[in-house]
């Protein structure tokens, strides 16, 4: 379980994150959504320790990553797909998807290899295996950093927008593998500003507003009238959404 | 002694002693300057506080001051101060070697700021330790970043070599000057030494190609 309790993250004198209350239990896949700049990404990169908590307490699976000699167990638990894909770019795509697994997990080069093959096999990317980051498509690059996450056989697989950065036709050959693991059971949590994708995948949807959780409501709830809609600030955001 | 005595053999031998001395100074202070720069440049990444500070001061002195002054303080400085002799060669060595570590811990820090950042926070993410992160992604990308900036460096160092024998070191040049002041001869002493010396930078300029090729296979696969 990731818990998160009473989670203050300033910058400075901006206070971005004002005081979260969030559990997120094995199995369940949770969307977050919200308006640019709420802090969804900044509550994600406090989950895997890339940034400093102010206040509060953040414990993956009972490890608290506020502690450095926890944040190692915290992040071997969790593994993060990037908007902007951040792959090792001297590295081809296996040798991406196998870095952590050998040097974190500890496996063999060739168990690594066996593994990542499988991966990228499952996302028809297996013969780009040996294909530096800046030879491939936008759609490409994503499902190497998704094989590169599931890699690590993470418990919670964290997602940030992943999407974004691509047309249409990439977000909806991702969209798909994503499903496919939801599928297998995959606890995720997903940021993302596909409502349409959030509504279709997701167990329980968070509305994160200028750093504070608006609604934390199982998918039905959220989407039904005198649910998420009946906050005013939402169903603002969904109507904005939904004419993108 | 004096008036043109001609060439003899042992000439050419005097030649390739110059050779040596000045090639084993130039190895010997371009390694000891490389291993003293990355870890400057690693103390000043990684911001070790007080360390950083009084190794940068140091460096922008060698760094903004004639050579040739360096080698002076080092050679007649150090004995004074210390009382701990040195040979002209010790001296040579020990003074380029700090000088090239100067820049090299310069080329280093700019190489590594390079790196996008976002990479190294996704495999900090993925648990991968500081170690790690050095040696497999943040070391192949600078060192292919670096190697034309070290190879430029390490040419100009190499020509850097020929002021030593102004503490007395037999090197390449100070042996040109014997023959040339033994014969009279410099139109033929100097072009040979000059073009020792050209070589000797081409071949430093050849092996910086290839290992430039050998490290960024991932950039020049992106071109094809
Ligand atoms: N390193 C930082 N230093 C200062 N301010 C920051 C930093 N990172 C984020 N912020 C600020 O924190 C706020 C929340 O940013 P965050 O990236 O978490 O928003 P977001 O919800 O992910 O937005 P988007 O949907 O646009 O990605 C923003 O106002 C941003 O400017
Ligand atoms: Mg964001």
């Amino acid at each position: 379980m990731i818990e998160i309790k009473n989670l203050y993250k300033d910058f400075g004198e901006l206070n971005v994150l004002k005081g979260i209350n969030l559990s997120i239990h094995e199995g369940e896949v949770v969307s977050i959504i919200g308006g640019s700049g709420s802090g969804k990404s900044t509550m994600i990169r406090c989950i895997n320790g890339l940034e400093k908590i102010t206040s509060g307490t953040l414990t993956v699976d009972g490890f608290d990553v506020t502690k450095p000699s926890e944040l190692l167990e915290a992040r071997k638990k969790c593994a993060t797909v990037f908007q902007q894909f951040d792959l090792y770019p001297h590295l081809n795509v296996v040798d991406n998807i196998t870095l952590a697994p050998i040097n974190v997990l500890g496996l063999s080069k060739a168990e690594a290899q066996i593994k990542a093959m499988e991966l990228l096999d499952s996302m028809a990317m297996s013969d780009r295996a040996t294909f530096y980051p800046s030879q491939l498509s936008g759609g490409q690059k994503q499902r190497a950093g998704i094989c590169r996450a599931l890699a690590m056989n993470p418990r919670y697989l964290l997602l940030d927008e992943i999407t974004s950065s691509l047309d249409p036709e990439m977000t909806a050959e991702v969209l798909e593998i994503l499903k496919l693991l939801v599928k297998r059971g995959i606890t995720m949590i997903c940021v993302t500003h596909e409502i349409d994708f959030a509504r279709e995948i997701s167990d329980r949807i968070v509305f994160l507003d200028e750093g504070t959780i608006l609604k934390d409501m199982d998918k039905q709830s959220f989407f039904n009238d005198d649910g998420g809609l009946m906050e005013p600030r939402i169903a603002k955001f969904l109507t904005k959404m939904a004419t993108i | 002694m004096y008036g043109s005595e001609g060439f003899s053999i042992y000439d050419i031998i005097l030649w390739a002693q110059g050779l040596g001395v000045s090639v084993g100074v130039f190895i010997l202070s371009m390694t000891l300057g490389l291993l003293l720069g990355v870890a400057i440049g690693l103390i000043r990444y990684y911001q070790i506080a007080f360390l950083g500070k009084t190794l940068m001061m140091i460096s922008e002195f060698l760094k903004n001051s004639p050579i040739i002054v360096q080698l002076f303080l080092v050679y007649f400085g150090i004995p004074a101060v210390t009382g701990i002799d040195m040979t002209p060669i010790e001296a040579a060595v020990w003074t380029l070697s700090a000088n090239t570590a100067a820049f090299i811990a310069v080329i280093i820090i700019s190489s590594i700021s390079s790196i996008e950042p976002r990479q190294l926070e996704a495999a900090r993410s993925f648990a991968l330790s500081e170690f790690v992160i050095l040696r497999k992604i943040i070391f192949p990308q600078a060192f292919s970043v670096s190697i034309p900036l070290l190879v430029g460096l390490a040419i100009n160092q190499l020509q850097v070599t020929s002021l030593i024998s102004v503490i007395g070191v037999y090197d390449l040049t100070r042996v040109g000057d014997i023959v040339n002041q033994r014969t009279f001869e410099p139109f033929i002493v100097w072009p040979i030494i000059g073009a020792t010396y050209f070589i000797l930078a081409k071949l430093l300029a050849h092996l910086g190609t290839r290992l430039e090729r050998r490290f960024s296979q991932h950039k020049i696969m992106s071109e094809l």
